[in-house]
């Protein structure tokens, strides 16, 4: 199964996710995000990161959970390449990244993503499939 | 996958289309686009034209909820929308009505040079430029700020750059607001934005952001040409900028703490993106501070931006650059939120108008205009792609029936990712050169996702506002050196 594949958006940048169970729709997610970011292939698994967050329902933990890796990137320069959800309830996730710092002698960046939006979030079982379009603000 | 849109679209006159209140139950007003039949086919190939019936949902809106004719599918609102809420009748304020890069926009700046003296030097200005004015994914900039001077920045905007030494205090009168603000209190924004903006200021971003170097091609009224001092073969600078990280994330905390505010003020909206919260609400109001943060930063960032392509111009010509006549035009934000008074049903209202993709556009005798400006009417900026035309034009007096708004720019045709198809194989850069344009630019896909054949011809965006009333065209100019992120 892949893991995502890139949509059509008139402005921006679109990915529909896919993953066997909504845990690994989640973590596939993140992994689209930070592969459109960079080359993934070069980024090593140095540190972990926790991340426990609460919304109202699992489109909004989704955008939240990406969010929320997204800022660990614009503000503290961080790269992630693996990605577990340990938790993940109706209104509540714990998940973990794993990744390193940002190094432009290293890591090459590929696109600016500068936003995770709430355009079109739907997370649907299609045939025992989760999966949900996300776009990106570039 | 395209979805084409088979939604009402009823003719008014030849350059308007209404949505009709009774499409969609929960509108309260019509909407209605500014197009032509031409256009019109472009603007069904996505769903922007339904995000014009769902704004129509917000509580408050007065009138319509308009469109321009470079509409197309944003977040929420659709790129190129225009409404307006009435604070005293419960009307909203919502971030997706402003965007994520809050006062993106549009800064021209002329020159007395002309096209035989700027030809030979172009190479050199282009490189110069990329060189000096930092662009691109990830992009710092040697205008660095502390926390403490980012602070004034955000209340003083591109007054902080003036007492700074980048530029002077005639650049202000030529900028939208002054290039400040007011009621932009720094603690209305989050430590996030804070550190996205303190690396960025005086940087260009990605994107569809630049610097072009321009000749005037093409006059429309001598009159009002002669008014800003421009005619044929002249060179004009053009400054396409936002506010950077620093607004993006503005915009992402509120969209979060706005989606909260629905729930508690029990709005209905068809839209997640569209989150709003009613104007006198404590929501409302940090947003409405921490808006005009992000507005005055990008103000800021461009002044700085415009002041080291002085700096630039200075360097290859040997002159000052007042003696290269370097001199602003205006500048106008294209993403905002404002309050402005209009007659409504015979009392005057302060109403908030969300212009998302759309530029304010006051005619001549507004009161908010400057000296120098009141009678020809707000200069307007309207970039094209980087391959054809980009136009300046003034507001009328008949634009207040879009609440002196218009459109903003040729506006997207085809997604990133079709443009990159079609542009397969080819060189960007090549082509562009063969007609006379040097292009530089620091992202790989940069070029292709911005081809010209991306974007509406603006050329054809700009006769729809010109004939519908709402604008007037002055000039138009052609691109012949762009730096891209």
């Amino acid at each position: 199964m892949k893991r995502y594949k890139l949509i059509e958006h008139t402005a921006d940048l679109g990915i529909e996710a896919y993953g066997s169970t909504p845990e690994e729709l989640f973590s596939n997610s993140a992994f689209a995000m930070f592969d459109l970011i960079t080359d993934l292939g070069k980024v090593k698994p140095k540190e972990k990161i926790e991340v426990k967050l609460t919304a109202d329902n699992q489109n909004e933990l989704l955008v939240n959970w990406l969010r929320r890796l997204h800022s660990c990137y614009t503000i503290d320069e961080y790269l992630f390449a693996r990605f577990q959800i340990t938790t993940l309830k109706e209104k509540e996730l714990l998940g973990f990244a794993e990744g390193e710092k940002l190094d432009l002698n290293c890591h090459v960046l590929k696109k600016e993503i500068k936003a995770v939006t709430y355009h079109q979030v739907d997370i649907k079982n299609k045939n025992g499939i989760y999966t949900t379009q996300i776009i990106f603000d570039v | 996958m395209k979805e084409v849109w088979n939604g009402p679209l009823e003719k008014i006159d030849d350059y308007r289309f209404r949505i009709p209140k009774s499409y969609k139950s929960g509108m309260r007003v019509d909407g209605i686009i500014y197009s032509d039949e031409k256009m019109l086919r472009d603007i069904r190939q996505d769903k922007a034209a339904e995000q014009v019936a769902n704004v129509a949902f917000l509580p408050g809106i007065v009138k319509h909820s308009l469109a321009m004719p470079d509409i197309h599918w944003g977040y929420g609102f659709s790129i190129g929308g225009v409404a307006a809420t009435d604070p005293e009748e419960g009307g909203v304020i919502s971030p997706g009505g402003v965007g994520y890069d809050i006062n993106c926009g549009v800064r021209l700046l002329k020159t007395n040079l002309f096209i035989d003296e700027i030809k030979p030097r172009i190479k050199e200005l282009v490189s110069g430029l990329f060189n000096t004015v930092p662009a691109g994914v990830g992009s710092t900039g040697d205008i660095k700020i502390s926390v403490q001077e980012e602070r004034a920045l955000l209340v003083k905007g591109s007054r902080w750059a003036i007492d700074k030494g980048y530029g002077i205090k005639d650049d202000l009168e030529c900028t939208e607001e002054g290039g400040c603000i007011e009621g932009a209190d720094p603690e209305d924004v989050s430590d996030r934005a804070y550190e996205r903006g303190k690396k960025q200021s005086g940087t260009l971003g990605s994107g569809n952001h630049f610097l072009e170097i321009q000749e005037v091609e093409r006059i429309y009224d001598r009159g009002l040409a002669d008014r800003f001092g421009l005619t044929e073969g002249q060179i004009t600078i053009m400054i396409h900028s936002g506010s950077r990280g620093l607004g993006y994330q503005v915009c992402d905390d509120y969209l979060e703490a706005m989606g909260k505010a629905v729930r508690k003020y029990g709005i209905n909206l068809p839209d997640r993106q569209l989150a709003c919260a009613p104007v006198e609400s404590e929501e409302a109001k940090a947003y409405i501070s921490a808006m005009r943060c992000a507005a005055n930063y990008a103000w800021a960032n461009r002044q700085c931006l415009m002041h080291l392509t002085r700096l630039v111009f200075e360097r290859v010509f040997k002159k000052s650059w007042e003696s290269l006549g370097m001199y602003l035009i205006y500048d106008v934000a294209h993403n905002i939120a404002k309050f402005e008074k209009y007659e409504i049903d015979g009392k005057i209202k302060t109403l908030c108008i969300h212009r998302k993709g759309a530029t304010r556009a006051f005619g001549p005798g507004h009161p908010e205009l400057p000296e120098r400006y009141k009678d020809t009417g707000q200069p307007v900026i309207i970039p094209g792609d980087m391959g054809r035309n980009s136009f300046l034009l003034t507001g009328t007096k008949k634009a207040e029936e879009t609440f002196y708004s218009t459109c903003h720019g040729a506006g997207r045709l085809m997604s990133r990712t079709q443009a990159i198809k079609v542009c397969s194989g080819r060189n960007i850069a090549r082509e562009l050169e063969e007609k006379g344009i040097m292009v530089m630019a620091s992202g790989r896909g940069t070029l292709d996702e911005e081809a010209p054949e991306a974007y509406k011809d603006v050329n054809d965006v700009v006769k729809i506002v010109a004939g519908a009333g709402i604008s007037k065209i002055v000039c138009r100019m052609r691109p012949l050196g762009v730096i891209k992120g």
